[in-house]
């Protein structure tokens, strides 16, 4: 009950913060509104029979919409505990949150939880402009092994978001890392294209970036309705992920706040 | 209720040591064998010159920091290997006007430090209210902290730090900012506290008729090195005498 009262005490705080800026919030929502219809205007440039797009049954504007949705959620989750600490450093609050009793998962997933949300809020609009108003199809879907992708997915995320945030308590400085992942999967992962138009040395290195396997089975659920053995080997790689990024993540996190705290830099923001 | 023995504290510049990260920060011994104890129910003073040490044993109490040699108990909890039950003991009010969310009103702030500590909402919320009660600021509850004055802010840290009803009240500089009638005010909050809920109470400040006026021993650190632990409430000879003796011959 304890740490349920510390995560919502996080989720009550960053609301009231939030809703004293509700411009901001309705105009990511407006972006979103203006987005979809864009992007499947794109999609009706390129050819159904486009043979990189066969394997997700060929339509450009689901496979985008998918692939933007998902990869602007997962930026989200790793960016949330980083830029958090952050904030509490230049606010002069991270030292008080220090000195009380909660633990470091506790406190990295209080401070992540409403921007995810929020996050998860924003994709699931653009999915649901794209099936209501642009005919995306999602009758066949396999919703169980998609929603089994975004889970495992979300926590590799939320992973290297641990690391980002170790780099802001190590150095105070602003974080970088999230930014370069995300650019990383942008270009590697399959956002906007297939990987396999890829050159094969950038195919390889796409092999490396848990958005390729997270990506590629989620139009594969959603798009194809593909079944749980064809999803296997994306769901593998992504547990393989989760086993090495969750409790290396962790480790950094808490050395990184172990050695802020023996220098005096655990409060300091400059 | 405070153990610490041959307690110090240098800071080293982190091992990073890249162009440009941590770059001027340099080795200093902030805080040199210190060994004292305070009872429960106690008031006991920190004073020194700036720079003497006071904050960073406080910090060093609070757990912020680690120590670099020796250690200490508090309620019989070790500050290394039992942090997070330290932690649940004791409560630290800086005295820094930052720490607060100010977009949020005082209330609010007071209801998400109260979650923090694991309070429920409701109960976080009369929480709140009978804290800010005791620092005189449940009439200004409802307003932005960015609205509050730099006294106010400095109560509103006390009135967090008494949050979760600790054993042991941190208190770095408490009544810097504040007028002589606040000030009074914090004063006899404190000495209530001490007295009726037995709370021990550390105090770091500059003034010395304030460490005269609540505190029973008053500990004179000079150049991060304990130099005395002197009684207050002045019977042979008055605090302000006796500190200036030992500062000076420093």
């Amino acid at each position: 009950m304890r740490i349920a009262y510390q995560v919502l005490a996080f989720l009550r705080r960053d609301w009231r913060i939030a809703r004293s800026s509700t411009f901001g919030l309705a105009w990511q929502a407006t972006a979103i509104i203006f987005a979809t219809p864009t992007l499947y205007y794109i999609g009706r440039l390129i050819r159904p029979g486009t043979p990189s797009l066969a394997a997700y049954g060929g339509d450009y504007f689901t496979f985008a919409v998918l692939g933007i949705a998902f990869s602007g959620f997962l930026a989200a989750v790793m960016g949330a505990c980083a830029a958090a600490v952050r904030q509490e450093q230049v606010g002069g609050t991270l030292e008080v949150l220090l000195t009380l009793p909660a633990s470091l998962p506790t406190l990295a997933a209080g401070a992540s939880f409403l921007p995810v949300l929020l996050a998860a809020a924003q994709s699931l609009l653009y999915v649901v402009l794209g099936v209501a108003m642009f005919h995306i199809d999602v009758a066949h879907a396999n919703f169980f092994g998609a929603a089994l992708i975004v889970a495992l997915t979300t926590i590799v995320s939320g992973a290297l978001g641990l690391f980002a945030a170790a780099f802001v308590i190590l150095f105070r400085r602003t974080d970088p890392l999230t930014g370069i992942m995300v650019g990383v999967g942008a270009m590697l992962g399959g956002v906007f294209y297939p990987t396999e138009i890829l050159p094969p040395p950038a195919r390889l290195l796409a092999q490396f970036v848990p958005l390729t396997p997270a990506l590629h089975g989620l139009r594969l659920a959603v798009m194809r309705g593909a079944d749980f053995p064809t999803l296997v080997p994306s769901i593998g790689l992504l547990l393989v992920w989760c086993a090495v990024a969750v409790p290396a993540s962790l480790v950094t996190a808490h050395a990184a706040l172990s050695e802020a705290r023996r220098s005096g830099t655990a409060s300091g923001y400059g | 209720m405070i153990e610490i023995k041959s307690i110090g504290k240098t800071y080293r510049p982190p091992f990073w040591g890249l162009a440009g990260f941590g770059r001027g920060l340099r080795k200093v011994d902030a805080l040199r064998e210190v060994t004292l104890s305070v009872g429960r129910g106690e008031i006991f003073g920190l004073m020194g010159p700036n720079g003497a040490g006071k904050t960073t044993l406080l910090r060093l109490l609070a757990t912020l920091l680690p120590p670099s040699r020796g250690g200490g108990r508090i309620g019989g909890a070790d500050l290394v290997r039992q942090a997070a039950t330290v932690r649940r003991l004791v409560a630290l009010a800086s005295g820094e006007e930052r720490g607060f969310y100010w977009r949020l009103s005082g209330r609010e702030n007071l209801e998400f430090f109260a979650g923090v500590l694991g309070i429920s909402p409701s109960a976080g919320r009369r929480r709140a209210d009978e804290v800010l009660e005791l620092v005189d600021l449940l009439p200004m509850a409802h307003q932005p902290v960015a609205q509050y004055s730099t006294g106010m802010r400095q109560r509103l840290g006390i009135a967090r730090a008494l949050l979760g009803t600790p054993a042991v009240l941190l208190l770095d500089e408490p009544t810097r900012s504040l007028d002589p009638m606040n000030a009074l005010g914090v004063q006899t909050l404190v000495g209530r506290l001490a007295a009726d809920w037995g709370t021990t109470v550390v105090l770091a400040t500059h003034n010395l008729d304030e460490a005269e006026r609540i505190c029973s021993r008053v500990a004179i650190l000079v150049d991060g090195t304990l130099r005395a632990v002197v009684g207050a409430g002045g019977r042979d000879q008055s605090l302000a005498s006796q500190y200036s003796t030992i500062v000076a011959v420093g």
